[in-house]
C-alpha cells in the first residue's frame, strides 16, 4: 500500500494541524492575556445584543420594538414599558391660543429639535401617567411660547389619542436648575421649556423658560 | 538507526513541527500588526474608507444648526462654522498625535474663529455688542467647540492606549518578527537534518496547516460571530471607523492565511511527488525495514 494513501497518514494530516492549532491557541491565550488584558480594561469595550441603529448620527440606546424612525404606532404608545426610538415622531403638539402647532418627536437631542418639539427621553409619554418634559427652540417652534397664559390649553395628538392639558403657570430658571421640573411625579403633567432670550440678545443663554400644564382629559382614537 | 532512536527522532520532529507552527503564527501576527495597528497610513486609509470626515461634518453641522435655532443664528451661518476640509485636517492631526507624538487639533483656535464669525454676523444684523451679547456668543462658541471636540476626537482611553502601545509595540514586533524568521529557518533546518525530503515535507505541512487553521479559523470565527458589528460605540463616525478598521484587520489575516494555504499546497504537491517517486523507485535506501540505508533491527 502506498504510504501516501495510508489512512493513518491521512488522519495525521487532519488531526495534527487541529492539535497544533488548539495548543497554539491555548499558549497564545496564556501568553497574550496579561499584555492585552489591561488595554482591554482601559478601553472598556462592550458588545450589544444586536447591531446598533443610528438616528441622527448617534446610537439609539432604546432599541425596542419599532426599528424605524417613522411614527410611533398606537400599540407602542399603549404599552407603558415600550420606548420609541430617538427622533421618532410621536404626534403633534399645539397651543391654539398662541398659534403653536408643531411636530412632536421623541428625544430632545439637537437634531430632533431642528424638526419640531422634542420629548426628553428620560421623561414620560402622553397617556403614560408621568411628567412629560418637552423642549423646543425659541427661534422656531416655541417662538410664541412666552405669550401663552395660565388657563390656556395644550393639545397633544398621537396615533393612540388626543390628550389635553391646561397651563397652570410659568417660571424662568437656570438651565442647570433641576428643581424646575419633577420627573418622578406620580401624576401625568406636561412641562414645556425653551431658551429665555430677549429680542435684543443674540447667542446662547443659561436661562430657560418653563410652562407647566396639568392633565385634563384624553380621547382615544383607536377603534 | 535503532527503533528507540527513530522514536526519539519522531518525537523531536513533532515538537519541531509544533514549534514551527507557533513561529509561523507569531511571524504572521507580527506582519499583520505591522501592516495595520502600527501603520499610520492604514489608520488614515480607514478614516477615508469610513467617510469619517463627512459623517463628522454632517453630525457637527446639525448640532450647530440646532444651537443656532436657540441662539438667533440662521442655518447657513451655523453650517459655515465648520467645513469638511477642516475636519479632514483635524482628523489627520489626531492620527499624527497618536503615531508621531505631534500636536492634536487646536480647539482653542477653532473656538476663537467661531466667536469671530458669530460676532461679525451679529454686528452685520445690527446687534450691539453689549457685555451680555458677548457673553451669550461666547457661550455659543464654547458649546460649538465642545460638540466638535466630542465628535471629531477619538475616545481618550483609545488614544491614550495606542499612544503608549505603539512605540513599545513597534520595537517588540520588529524584534519579534525578525526573531521568528531566524527561528523558523533554524526549525526548518533541523527538520531537514532529521529526515529525508518526504518526511520533511510532511512535518512542514503539519506546521503550516496548523498555523493556517488558527489564522483562518480565528479570523472567520470573529467575523461570523458578528461581534464587530455589535460593538457599543455611541457616535456613528467612530462606530463606522472602528467596524471598517477591524474588518480590514481581519482581511489582512485572511491574506496571510491565503499565503500559508498556498505554501501548504506547494508542500503537499512536493510531498505527493516524492511519494510517487518513492513507490516507483526500488531505492534500497527507502525499502521497508530500512532507515537511512541501514536495516532496522
Amino acid at each position: 500500500m502506498n504510504r501516501n494513501s495510508n489512512p493513518k497518514n491521512i488522519i495525521k494530516f487532519i488531526l495534527l494541524p487541529v492539535l497544533f492549532c488548539t495548543l497554539a491557541l491555548g499558549i497564545a491565550y496564556v501568553a497574550v492575556k496579561p499584555i492585552v488584558g489591561p488595554y482591554a480594561k482601559v478601553l472598556n469595550v462592550t458588545f450589544l445584543s444586536q447591531k446598533p441603529v443610528f438616528v441622527n448620527g448617534t446610537m439609539n440606546i432604546y432599541q425596542q420594538k419599532n426599528n424605524s424612525a417613522g411614527t410611533v404606532s398606537s400599540s407602542l404608545l399603549d404599552d407603558s414599558t415600550a420606548i420609541p426610538l430617538l427622533g421618532q415622531s410621536v404626534g403633534m403638539l399645539s397651543i391654539p391660543s398662541v398659534k403653536i402647532d408643531t411636530p412632536l418627536l421623541y428625544g430632545d437631542d439637537t437634531k430632533s429639535l431642528t424638526k419640531g418639539a422634542g420629548i426628553y427621553s428620560g421623561s414620560g409619554l402622553p397617556g403614560g401617567g408621568r411628567t412629560i418634559l418637552v423642549g423646543g427652540h425659541i427661534d422656531t417652534v416655541f417662538a410664541s411660547l412666552k405669550q401663552a397664559k395660565t388657563g390656556d390649553q395644550v393639545i397633544i395628538k398621537t396615533n393612540s389619542g388626543k390628550y389635553r392639558y391646561q397651563i397652570t403657570g410659568t417660571k424662568i430658571a437656570d438651565a442647570t436648575d433641576k428643581s424646575a421640573y419633577n420627573l418622578l411625579s406620580s401624576q401625568e403633567n406636561l412641562i414645556l421649556y425653551t431658551c429665555e432670550r430677549s429680542n435684543q440678545l443674540v447667542g446662547l443663554t443659561s436661562k430657560r423658560y418653563f410652562v407647566y400644564a396639568k392633565y385634563l382629559s384624553s380621547e382615544s382614537t383607536k377603534k | 538507526m535503532s527503533v528507540t532512536s527513530k522514536r526519539s527522532s519522531q518525537v523531536i520532529s513533532y515538537l519541531l513541527s509544533f514549534i514551527l507552527c507557533l513561529l509561523l503564527i507569531v511571524g504572521s501576527l507580527c506582519a499583520i500588526l505591522q501592516a495595520t495597528v502600527l501603520n499610520e497610513n492604514f489608520f488614515k486609509q480607514q478614516m477615508r474608507r469610513s467617510n469619517y470626515s463627512t459623517l463628522v461634518t454632517s453630525l457637527v453641522q446639525d448640532r450647530f444648526v440646532s444651537y443656532g435655532m436657540a441662539a438667533g443664528f440662521d442655518q447657513e451661518t451655523c453650517k459655515s462654522l465648520l467645513t469638511k476640509e477642516q475636519v479632514e485636517a483635524d482628523a489627520q492631526k489626531i492620527v499624527q498625535f497618536i503615531y508621531e507624538s505631534g500636536k492634536g487639533p487646536d480647539y482653542d483656535a477653532f473656538q476663537k474663529s467661531i466667536m469671530q464669525k458669530l460676532t461679525e454676523n451679529a454686528k452685520s444684523r445690527g446687534f450691539q455688542m453689549t457685555a451680555e451679547n458677548t457673553k451669550a456668543i461666547q457661550r455659543m462658541a464654547e458649546t460649538c467647540r465642545i460638540s466638535y471636540q466630542q465628535i471629531v476626537a477619538l475616545p481618550a482611553p483609545f488614544v491614550s492606549a495606542l499612544r503608549s502601545l505603539v512605540p513599545k509595540a513597534k520595537r517588540v514586533l520588529l524584534l519579534g518578527g525578525f526573531g521568528a524568521l531566524v527561528m523558523i529557518a533554524v526549525a526548518v533546518f533541523l527538520l531537514k537534518r532529521l529526515h529525508h525530503m518526504r518526511s520533511f515535507y510532511r512535518f512542514c505541512i503539519y506546521a503550516v496547516s496548523g498555523a493556517l487553521l488558527l489564522l483562518a479559523g480565528g479570523s472567520g470565527g470573529i467575523l461570523l460571530s458578528g461581534k464587530i458589528e455589535r460593538i457599543g460605540i455611541v457616535l456613528q463616525p467612530q462606530y463606522k471607523l472602528t467596524v471598517i478598521y477591524l474588518h480590514q484587520m481581519i482581511f489582512y489575516a485572511f491574506i496571510m492565511a491565503a499565503v500559508l494555504a498556498a505554501v501548504t499546497v506547494v508542500l503537499a504537491v512536493l510531498y505527493v511527488h516524492r511519494c510517487k517517486q518513492h513507490t516507483s523507485s526500488a531505492d534500497p535506501q527507502h525499502a521497508k525495514g530500512v532507515y537511512a540505508g541501514k536495516l532496522l533491527k
